[in-house]
């Protein structure tokens, strides 16, 4: 990915507005995902709860073939 | 103590699941692809099951599990592996690579979404605009001075999947900043 540096730009005199570059936003996004997991995953109370959760997102999984064939 | 366990739960106890955060995602990750890139769909469920009941044996005898003997079966299948990584991560990867900017956006702002699901209190069904913005508070930082806040990226979020657009309401409103975003 692309560097840019610094990755969040502000212009004082505007300060309604922000840039990000994407490969940032996405590189940070990336290690906030691994950092949470981590944290997640460390927390006997939270874990459970995560770990329930996660089964409820949508998996990318073959066919089986029996169906396939249909 | 139960002998047979699902595959996931073997993330959280014992010496497995330190072994399986210490080696961490990206390891699986790899070999989950290197197995798939082979055509290898996994082991049978009978093999499988002889490598758990071997494992967890070994974990009641106390034993170190060894490296090489980290079931690595079905990890393509595993709901982070294969949900997070191979489908929320992925599709990030995938647009980034290809310069398709504004639909990186769209998924990283969906991928906050997800994960403010996975972190929110235990007694609740959806996800709402405060656990967003605290998980985005939290671990979306940048290695610079300057920081994009929660309701930054919430109003980002919101302008850009219900309008594709840079303008939501919050921003409007002046309780966020417009987030621009540049390949």
């Amino acid at each position: 990915m692309g560097k840019a540096i610094p990755e969040v730009m502000c212009n004082p005199a505007d300060k309604e507005l922000v840039l990000v570059s994407v490969p940032a936003l996405a590189d940070a996004f990336f290690r906030g995902l691994d950092t949470f997991l981590i944290h997640a995953f460390s927390d006997k109370s939270r874990a459970p709860i995560v770990e329930a959760r996660v089964n409820n997102l949508v998996l990318n999984l073959p066919v089986p073939e029996d169906i396939a064939n249909i | 103590m139960s002998l047979i366990k699902p595959l996931s739960d073997l993330r959280n106890t014992n010496e497995i699941s330190k072994l399986a955060l210490e080696i961490e995602v990206f390891g699986k990750l790899a070999v989950a692809q290197a197995q798939r890139a082979d055509g290898d769909r996994g082991r049978t469920v009978s093999e499988a099951m002889k490598r758990l009941r071997k494992r967890i044996r070994s974990d009641m005898r106390d034993e170190p599990v060894r490296l090489e003997e980290v079931e690595m079966t079905d990890l393509a299948r595993d709901p982070i592996v294969n949900g997070i990584y191979n489908g929320i991560r992925r599709g990030v990867e995938v647009a980034v690579a290809n310069e398709c900017y504004g639909s990186a956006v769209v998924l990283i702002y969906s991928g906050i979404d997800s994960m403010a699901y996975l972190a929110m209190p235990v007694n609740r069904i959806d996800v709402r605009r405060k656990d967003f913005i605290d998980w985005a508070e939290r671990y979306i930082r940048f290695p610079c001075k300057e920081q994009l806040t929660g309701a930054d990226l919430y109003g980002a979020r919101c302008a850009m999947l219900h309008t594709y657009s840079v303008y939501s309401k919050m921003s409007r409103e002046g309780k966020c900043r417009i987030i621009r975003v540049y390949g």
